[in-house]
């Protein structure tokens, strides 16, 4: 049986270019630790292991990663989302989402999951002992984990950024670095040797060695060429890609993410249609990625290809008028939701930067507020940027504790600007977004139950069905392709009037597979055979 | 071509002058500091309740991705 997809749109400005809905995930690396007296050493692969495992959620049955990279892969039937150890952080993957402030419901949802793991883990630990966890990108002390940003788009245009034109390249670049002036978390010093600096808008900018690199870990690149689509296109929709996007930091700030989601969405799918103005480009994106970050007075200007200059503002703002222009033209229309609303969200915060109106700043970008915060507290407390106790401030900005964390407490207060509703979050913890595949992934979770998933994947679901003629069962496998496929409209219908999961799965067109025994299996068979022999 | 500094822009930044040291970082009053402050005071009295140090040598994390 098959299932009918939204019909892609063609490019407003080179017909033929597809432009698919510009759907969006994120994996999210973070810092965890114990501290108490009987901590002696390093703790974090113990704190991430607990948090793992306080987190409720299905084994998602694909190989386990070795050096506890991607280890323990559970994704959640509740909202779609997933969770796993990554290099002793504890990571968790926001289900996909079509809109920039469902990111932002979305985002808050997995950092609320993780909160909640963090305090159920607490309350076990010893008298004296505390789990800190941190939605922040750097230690401090020469170590960075990211805050990775997923965006579909077409095979086409990944082909095009990297390994076509080069001035797709240097145009997202260019795009990316201008970004810091919203996305910064903003950071105390300087790390890995870089020129010394009190305070610096960018997180990530010390860890950053490459235009583009397929690493992670080790010469990170602006751009990240990691090719691994997690979805296929088919019928009228073209090949797909993903854009793993290494390059930002955790935002708390909700308009800061907001922006941080929507811009990507809108410059990735301008990009897709060709509409791409190269003059942009940096010379040295990034000496100037370096200056740009450690120049919070945003004095501070860079020469672009054909030697015009440029500060970080107007660069940014560069590009929100080729957004501005692009939606004019109707470029965003299906996919982009609310890009009108981003666009104002947009500019009014370059307006704010052009300015330099802090007070209304501090609302919404986090490095404003970090800033401001840590200023006072320097002031009062007659301490420095170089005190260890401002390091320390710096570090629990990002605590997920309500009660530990500096941001928290000043959101609570009013101190920040809002964009999207506490309930909307509390209920995103417990649900999928209805426009995204991720609705069909977690309803089959929760319909089959633990027992009968055999494997979960972004794009997959493989069962494990009764079967009369096989003892092991009857494999099927439930393809999810699209990211904005198989969505609530599309599919609520097959789970309706308490269908059975061998009803479902083939109302969803599930395949045939070989059906393999799991290895366990054939081990206890294998064992009880050679017993039988020795009898 | 290389990256410089711009000819410096006077406007206040997040810093006051020094000749303002009772304006707030941004221009606000000493008054709207204190209840800027006062919000997240429990959270900072709680971080700097223990012994920096010992705080940034546990804190210290594997590199990751």
């Amino acid at each position: 049986m098959g299932r009918r997809f939204r019909k892609p749109l063609d490019s407003p400005s080179a017909p033929g270019r597809i432009v698919v809905p510009k759907v969006l995930g994120a994996d999210v690396e973070l810092a965890n630790f114990i501290v108490g007296p009987r901590v002696d050493g390093p703790t974090s692969d113990q704190a991430s292991r607990l948090l793992l495992a306080a987190i409720d959620g299905f084994d998602s049955g694909l190989a386990t990663g070795v050096q506890s990279i991607d280890w323990g892969r559970k994704f959640l039937p509740t909202n779609g989302g997933c969770c796993y150890i990554d290099s002793q952080h504890l990571e968790v993957c926001l289900p996909e989402v079509r809109s920039a402030f469902d990111f932002v419901v979305y985002w808050r949802a997995m950092l609320a999951i993780a909160r909640q793991a963090s305090a159920d883990v607490d309350a076990m630990l010893v008298d004296g002992h505390h789990l800190h966890v941190l939605a922040n990108c750097t230690d401090g002390q020469g170590n960075s984990y990211g805050s990775h940003m997923n965006l579909a788009i077409t095979r086409e245009a990944w082909n095009d950024i990297f390994l076509r034109r080069a001035h797709y390249m240097a145009y997202l670049t260019a795009f990316q670095v201008s970004s810091i002036v919203i996305t910064g978390q903003g950071k105390v010093g300087a790390e890995r040797d870089r020129p010394a600096v009190d305070y610096q808008l960018s997180q990530r900018a010390d860890f950053i060695e490459h235009v583009a690199s397929l690493d992670t870990m080790v010469h990170r690149g602006i751009l990240n060429s990691r090719d691994e689509a997690h979805a296929a296109g088919g019928g009228s929709v073209p090949p797909l890609a993903r854009l793993h996007v290494i390059f930002y930091e955790s935002t708390l700030a909700q308009v800061a993410t907001a922006l941080r989601a929507g811009m990507l969405q809108m410059v990735g799918a301008m990009i897709e249609a060709g509409y791409v103005n190269p003059a942009l480009a940096l010379d040295d994106p990034l000496e100037a990625l370096g200056v740009f970050s450690r120049d919070p007075g945003l004095c501070a200007s860079a020469p672009l290809t054909d030697g015009r200059r440029r500060t970080l503002v107007e660069l940014n703002r560069e590009f929100y008028v080729e957004a501005r222009a692009f939606a004019d033209l109707g470029g965003f229309k299906d996919v982009v939701p609310e890009h009108d609303r981003l666009l104002d969200l947009w500019d009014e915060t370059l307006t704010h930067l052009e300015r330099h109106d802090m007070d209304k700043l501090a609302r919404r970008l986090d490095w404003v507020l970090k800033r401001r915060l840590l200023e006072t507290v320097m002031d009062r407390q007659g301490l420095s940027w170089q005190s260890p106790e401002i390091k320390v401030l710096d570090q629990m900005y990002a605590s997920l504790d309500e009660t530990d964390g500096l941001f928290w407490p000043l959101e609570a207060a009013g101190w920040l600007d809002t964009v999207v509703d506490e309930a909307e979050v509390r209920r995103a913890v417990a649900t999928p977004p209805a426009d995204t595949r991720a609705w069909t992934r977690a309803a089959l979770m929760r319909l089959a139950g633990r027992d009968r998933i055999e494997q979960v994947d972004w794009h997959r679901v493989r069962l494990r069905l009764p079967s009369a003629r096989n003892p092991y069962g009857r494999l099927r496998t439930v393809f999810l392709p699209l990211p904005w496929g198989d969505t609530r409209e599309q599919n609520a219908a097959h789970f309706a009037n308490d269908a059975p999961i061998s009803v479902v799965a083939e109302a969803l067109a599930a395949t045939d597979e070989w059906p393999a025994p799991p290895t366990s299996v054939i081990a206890s068979d294998y064992w009880t055979v050679r017993q039988g022999g020795i009898q | 071509m290389s990256t410089r500094e711009r000819t410096p822009d006077t406007r206040p930044l997040s810093r006051p002058p020094a000749e303002q040291a009772d304006v707030f970082p941004g221009g606000e009053t000493r008054s709207a500091a204190d209840a800027f402050l006062a919000a997240s005071e429990r959270a900072i009295n709680r971080s700097l309740s223990g012994s920096a140090e010992e705080f940034l040598r546990r804190n210290r994390q594997q590199n990751g991705q």
